[in-house]
């Protein structure tokens, strides 16, 4: 047994959370920053 | 001729929430003065009542009480807290637990602040608010309007029975109440006002604020004073009571003990998934010869009920949270509330017992002698799981400081006490493989057991210092 | 505010660029270790992630620790921040070195936790108490009464750290053997040096450019919460 499943079990894993998270902020930073210009303009 | 000054706030600044609700507000109630704080939902009423009683934690400034000759700190920005003199604090939400007795609550209410009086007494008190009928009954069997009956006679009692001045907050004391027990009320106000004992009220009751001598409205953040109309005639109230030694925390404690063994839900509530785990380890594991396994497993298996039971959350922590209940015990008894109900609630009776269950249970295929010994010595790491025990409620004590605490995930904060847990299942497996010692080395049991309870020391010093800093 | 928003999207896409080449170079260019001298050779390739998730995890505790403090000790606003972006980066950092640890002594040593391994224990001690703040940040309303509860347990879970040491220490002491993670300091190879230290810097890169992200945010959101009160007053009157 290399281990080389395991790493890339690692790998893997740890890709799907860093990039969910960061999909989920960026996501979460275009809407506000759209929300914030729309609140702007009715102010 | 002017009176002393009772208690004072100066320059105090509160923030509740995102809102800032006081801004460098000072107000003082003296002697023998009536003073009714009015303002609209949502000003700061009871926000000032608990900043008087030293409830809330101050951004700026302080709150300081005199006690005979003495200026007492109950509370300031520095972090500097003492539980204030004896008082009478009723506030918005009633402050009583479901589980006492009528006259308990009372008793209670009054020992807490030095006075000892006979039942003959307490049945004349709740008779003078219709309630003396109820004294032996259970305040969760009451109606709305008897309990904050209840309340509020809590509140003036320590003043009617006290020779010495005292100070009374009372919370919107006419809410819930009607129209007969409202002229009581108002009656005692001015009995106790005539005695010279100060009165705080937060009301938005016209018939209420028109008693006081003086009107502190909150507005904006801010306080403005203004005379009152002191309308309204004191009526009889019963003569002044004995003092004796007061000592809330020892009142704490009984009060909960005294609910706990009324309803022993927290008793209850441990023991079952402990006996749960007993029942179940010995399904799983009762076709392995454990004797010849190493004996860490069975010493984990025969300690993990009672490691549940120490780590379960206190019943106390729903009791404090029913009706604003914990908020009145930590203005009553302080900055010793916390260690108190960490020490109070923790389960102390169960896990010796659980424990040898669980070895009688699961150490059928042991040889009698190594039997013999384990049941001679085992009451020693699970007295340490006492310990154990008192770090864990701390720990679910300081997570209920929180407004919405169910919805947060105390186990997290429990991980830790794996250590404690794993140091003891080491001192029991030694034992089982050599029988007792008494050196002091650290593979013997007896430092193993003081190795687990100085960590679950440590961790319960931080729980409880941390959040009164 | 400063305001951070446009080293926002840079950041991290630098951060994500290097890290993603420091796993394709951790895979196919770092030289390969004797095989007869580990049990899982290829296994541990995850150093490349494993160790710079752990030491931006310990910067993120680091800024939990104290903002705590800076909130306990003044209030400052600035401190909560410093909580909430400490607490959030240190639990997603934590929780790539309490995942990729024990896999990886699973495969090396066959034992994936070891209760005598103090960087692990501390790890997933600190990671469970940003899990909690992160969770009851959600949970609870703000405000101040809240933000001391849980600035004092972020204050706790650094004083359980030592703790954690002394009592992982004595465990260790009593239970020799089983190391998971070998100091990766000692007789290293250049290129695996040099791709760790790659793996290193692009994760504190993303790192810097996700903890700007949280803080625009957390700006955006207090000028939008500023906007929506003064709508509301304008609308009464």
């Amino acid at each position: 047994m290399t281990g080389e499943t395991e790493a890339i079990i690692v790998y893997v894993s740890l890709s799907l959370i860093l990039g969910v998270y960061i999909y989920n902020r960026l996501h979460l930073l275009l809407e506000l920053r759209s929300k914030n210009k729309d609140e702007t303009d009715e102010v | 001729m002017a009176q002393s000054i009772l208690a004072q706030v100066s320059d105090i600044s509160v923030q509740r929430g995102v809102n800032n609700v006081l801004e460098r507000a000072s107000a003082s109630v003296s002697q023998g003065e009536i003073v009714a704080v009015i303002g609209e939902n949502g000003s700061g009423k009871s926000t000032l009542i608990e900043s008087f009683a030293g409830i809330i934690p101050l951004r700026e400034g302080k709150v300081e009480w005199t006690h005979g000759s003495e200026k007492i700190v109950v509370r300031d920005s520095e972090g500097r807290r003492n539980p204030p003199p004896p008082m009478g604090l009723t506030l918005q939400n009633n402050a009583i637990c479901g589980d006492e007795t009528v006259s308990e609550r009372l008793s209670v209410a009054l020992s807490v602040s030095g006075i000892a009086i006979e039942n003959q007494r307490i049945s004349e008190l709740l008779n003078c608010w219709g309630i003396g009928h109820r004294s032996s009954e259970r305040i969760s069997n009451l109606s709305g309007g008897l309990a904050r009956r209840l309340a509020i006679l809590c509140g003036l009692a320590p003043a009617v029975m006290s020779e010495i001045p005292r100070l009374v907050l009372l919370d919107e004391p006419s809410e819930g109440l009607d129209e007969s027990s409202t002229k009581i009320l108002k009656g005692w106000i001015k009995a106790l006002s005539g005695r010279g004992h100060g009165i705080l009220i937060a009301t938005h009751d016209q018939e209420i604020s028109s008693c006081a001598d003086r009107i502190i409205t909150i507005a904006k953040n801010s306080l403005q004073t203004s005379t009152g109309t002191s309308n309204g005639d004191p009526i009889d109230i019963p003569s002044s009571g004995s003092t004796s030694r007061r000592n809330p925390v020892a009142s704490l404690v009984r009060w909960s003990f005294k609910t706990e063994i009324r309803n022993p839900v927290d008793s209850v509530g441990r023991a079952t998934p402990a006996i749960v785990a007993i029942l179940l380890s010995y399904a799983l594991v009762g076709n392995i010869d454990l004797e010849s396994h190493d004996s860490n497993l069975l010493a984990a298996l025969v300690l993990a009920p009672g490691f549940i039971v120490s780590v379960s959350s206190p019943a106390i922590v729903s009791r404090l949270e029913e009706s604003d209940s914990g908020l009145w015990w930590n203005a009553i008894v302080g900055p010793m509330a916390r260690p108190a109900y960490s020490i109070t609630a923790a389960s102390i009776f169960l896990p010796i017992p659980v424990s040898y269950v669980s070895w009688m249970i699961m150490s059928t295929a042991i040889d009698s002698e190594t039997s013999m010994e384990v049941l001679k010595w085992l009451w020693v790491p699970s007295l340490a799981l006492l310990d154990l025990a008192i770090a864990s409620t701390a720990l679910h004590i300081m997570v209920a400081d929180l407004s919405r605490s169910s919805a947060a995930p105390a186990s997290l904060l429990l991980v830790v006490l794996v250590w404690p847990f794993l140091e003891l299942t080491e001192a029991l497996s030694f034992i089982i493989d050599n029988g007792m010692t008494f050196g002091m080395s650290i593979d013997d049991p007896i430092p193993t057991c003081l190795i687990a309870s100085l960590i679950s020391a440590l961790v319960w010093l931080t729980a409880v210092i941390i959040p009164e800093y | 505010m400063r305001d951070v928003s446009h080293a926002v999207v840079p950041l991290i896409t630098v951060g994500i660029i290097g890290t993603i080449v420091t796993a394709i170079l951790g895979f196919f260019w770092a030289p390969a270790v004797d095989s007869n001298s580990w049990n899982a050779p290829e296994a541990y390739r995850i150093i490349y992630w494993h160790v710079p998730f752990a030491w931006v995890s310990f910067l993120a505790f680091a800024i939990l620790f104290l903002g705590s403090i800076f909130w306990y000790a003044k209030r400052s606003d600035f401190g909560w921040v410093m909580v909430t972006i400490g607490s959030e980066m240190g639990l997603l950092f934590g929780l790539g070195v309490v995942i990729s640890g024990p896999i990886w002594g699973a495969a090396e040593w066959g034992v994936p936790w070891d209760w005598g391994d103090v960087r692990l224990n501390t790890y997933a001690l600190l990671t469970a108490v940003a899990l909690f703040l992160v969770m009851s940040m959600r949970s609870q309303p703000d405000g101040e009464e809240t933000r001391d509860t849980l600035a004092a347990i972020g204050l706790f879970g650094f004083i359980l750290v030592p703790i954690t040491a002394m009592a992982t220490t004595i465990w260790r002491n009593r239970h020799p053997g089983v190391i998971i993670i070998e100091t990766e300091e000692t007789g290293m190879d250049s290129e695996i040096r040099l791709v760790l230290f790659l793996g290193a810097i692009s994760l504190m890169v993303l790192f810097a450019g996700l903890v700007s992200l949280n803080y625009e945010l957390h700006s955006l959101r207090k000028q939008i919460s500023d906007k929506e009160s003064k709508i509301d007053e304008e609308s009464m009157q």
